[in-house]
């Protein structure tokens, strides 16, 4: 990133809560989210002028949030996007205030992800019209590919055939980021999980079984990302965007990333890796460098993502066990977690007053430095890279994050 | 040495019994399949039961699906290759749980990715496609051999291809957990 590396902050974030189902609109749910971010950073209306959102055609737009939060916008638009798009829209908001669009951008995401538009359409026992299949779909559809973890699922296959690991791999992701979630009152899944659990789970697609897929919810979340001498003036310990990737093809190299800061993933303390799947979390440990391809299942082996250990990884719980954000939980987790101010059960959370016991509920890492957020997505059907590998249809998005204490 | 499996034994005896029609048992009434003008010239093909690629009508590269340029040459100038309908088991995964209902009474199935053992692209690599391997879970595995086969719907301008292993090969490579 350069000379811009840590010019731009990201200083507001809030959610709903996960609901299931939320009864409420896009629009409802997008406007408390925004609320939110703006009371967490400290920012009115009059404040924000700049705001952006992803979606499948399932979601409201930003200047009907704006409306009717009483907003005036100088910016607004919406993108299709997936789960690479939080962390590409941020680069994007970086780019249009550095070119003088706006000052302070906005980024939602807003689905009723379980009782409205769910991935994939529609369960086998609700309503049936004829689905038609256009575009990639024809070439997917008709082979039986219809819900992501349809699509990912012979490319994990394979992957286990290439590493020679087994499916206690993915169990290791499931059981670390549900160990979070214990840590988390507002994660959907609480009680914490074994390994003996998640292969005992039901299978979806083998080899994807229940526990290694995310849970899909109703929620809305926001972010809200300003220049470093905005930040200064507002409410939060500002968190400094080091550098970030925007929808990079996943057969590129993934270093690029640290070295726009000059770190490396040595210098990480604490990681968000999309977890729409268990599997789709150790590819991007492998892309990122955190491990060498085909090594992340020794890399988690035994724990080893769990807070206090060598690497804490979705720290909220992440879309397997808080809940389904589309990607923008694996952002506003670590910009708390750089704060110093977890929302757990510590009292004083709010101050940044952590007892760092797990047994009481604490889930603040210990002197969180840097975080990477790391989005994943795919394009089904389009072979844009090598066949030779499993990597060549997916795609990252990601944000190299430093907070004010180191 | 044979390699029939039970499959091909199917499908034997059905085409002996005149009724050719391998089923996925997917319901096409419930998943209608809506070609485009750069895809229309590939589902005719099924028709007649040829499994098609795109091939660069310049430089020669092939890909598939049939997106509308050469990724290799940017060319637009497009032709089809016809490949034998032959290949290897790249990757596979087992339906379970149906997403669309369509799909109800097609679990379990197999997805399969199946690279083309007649069909390199300009760097040598194979062509990648996908489909339904019309198989049981213990007859697949990742290295077998597979071949097209051509089902019938029941929107008659779709025929869709799926495939079928079409023998076996030591030191393939199976999921075995339960």
């Amino acid at each position: 990133m350069g000379s811009i590396s840590e010019k731009y902050c990201i200083v507001g974030v809030g959610e709903t809560p996960h609901m299931r189902p939320s009864g409420r609109t896009t629009l409802s749910m997008a406007c408390e989210a925004v609320k939110k971010a703006m009371d967490d950073a400290g920012l009115k209306p009059r404040d924000i002028d700049g705001m952006t959102s992803y979606q499948f055609s399932d979601s409201c737009s930003s200047d009907s949030v704006a409306a009717a939060l009483g907003i005036r916008l100088n910016y607004s638009h919406e993108i299709l996007g997936g789960g690479t798009s939080t962390e590409a829209l941020v680069g994007k908001a970086i780019g249009l205030i550095e070119a003088g669009y706006c000052k302070v951008m906005v980024i939602f995401r807003s689905m009723n992800g379980r009782s409205g538009v769910r991935m994939g359409g529609q369960a086998p026992e609700g309503p049936a019209p004829p689905v038609q299949a256009r575009g990639y779909d024809q070439f997917a559809m008709h082979w039986g590919a219809t819900s992501p973890a349809q699509y990912f699922a012979p490319l994990a296959m394979r992957y286990l055939r290439d590493s020679g690991a087994t499916t206690e791999a993915f169990a290791e992701v499931a059981v670390a980021h549900r160990y979070h979630a214990s840590l988390n009152p507002k994660a959907w899944f609480r009680t914490p999980l074994t390994i003996e659990e998640h292969q005992r789970s039901r299978w979806i697609v083998k080899p994807f079984r229940l526990l290694d897929c995310c849970l899909e919810t109703d929620v809305a979340a926001a972010i809200i990302v300003t220049s470093r001498e905005r930040a200064y003036d507002l409410r939060q310990p500002p968190v400094f965007i080091m550098g970030g990737l925007a929808r990079s093809n996943l057969q590129t190299p993934g270093n690029r990333l640290f070295a726009m800061a000059g770190v490396s993933p040595k210098d990480v303390d604490l990681v968000s890796a999309y977890d729409a799947f268990t599997w789709t979390a150790l590819l991007l440990l492998e892309y990122y460098g955190f491990c060498g391809k085909h090594e992340a299942p020794d890399f988690v082996k035994g724990g080893r993502l769990q807070i206090d250990r060598d690497l804490p990884a979705n720290l909220s719980g992440g879309h397997l066990s808080e809940g389904y954000t589309h990607g923008v939980a694996m952002v506003i987790e670590n910009v708390r977690q750089l704060r110093h101010r977890a929302d757990d059960a510590c009292p004083g959370w709010a101050e940044g007053k952590h007892s760092y016991d797990r047994k009481r509920g604490c889930r603040q890492v210990r002197n969180a430095r840097i975080a990477v957020s790391m989005g994943e997505g795919g394009v089904p059907g389009a072979q844009l890279g090598s066949p030779a590998d499993a990597t060549s249809e997916m795609y990252t998005s990601a944000l190299l994050l430093r907070g004010i204490w180191s | 040495m044979s390699t029939e499996t039970r499959r091909d034994f199917e499908i034997e005896s059905a085409r002996r019994a005149g009724k050719d029609r391998p089923s996925s048992r997917i319901d096409y009434s419930k998943l209608v399949i809506v070609p485009d003008p750069d895809t229309a010239e590939w589902w005719a093909g099924t028709h007649e039961h040829k499994y098609l690629v795109r091939q660069c009508a310049e430089c020669g590269h092939k890909w598939f699906p049939p997106l509308p340029a050469c990724s290799n040459c940017t060319s637009m100038k497009l032709d089809w290759f016809e490949t034998r309908g032959t290949g290897i088991i790249y990757g596979y995964a087992v339906v379970t749980q149906p997403i669309l209902a369509a799909f109800t009474a097609a679990v379990p199935y197999i997805i399969g990715l199946i690279d083309l053992d007649d069909c390199l692209d300009i760097r040598g690599v194979p062509v990648r496609v996908k489909g339904i391997v019309l198989n049981t879970e213990e007859e697949v595995g990742i290295g077998l051999p597979v071949r097209a086969v051509f089902e019938s719907t029941d929107d008659p301008n779709i025929v869709v291809p799926h495939w079928t292993v079409s023998g076996d090969r030591p030191g393939c490579w199976r999921f075995a957990e339960k």
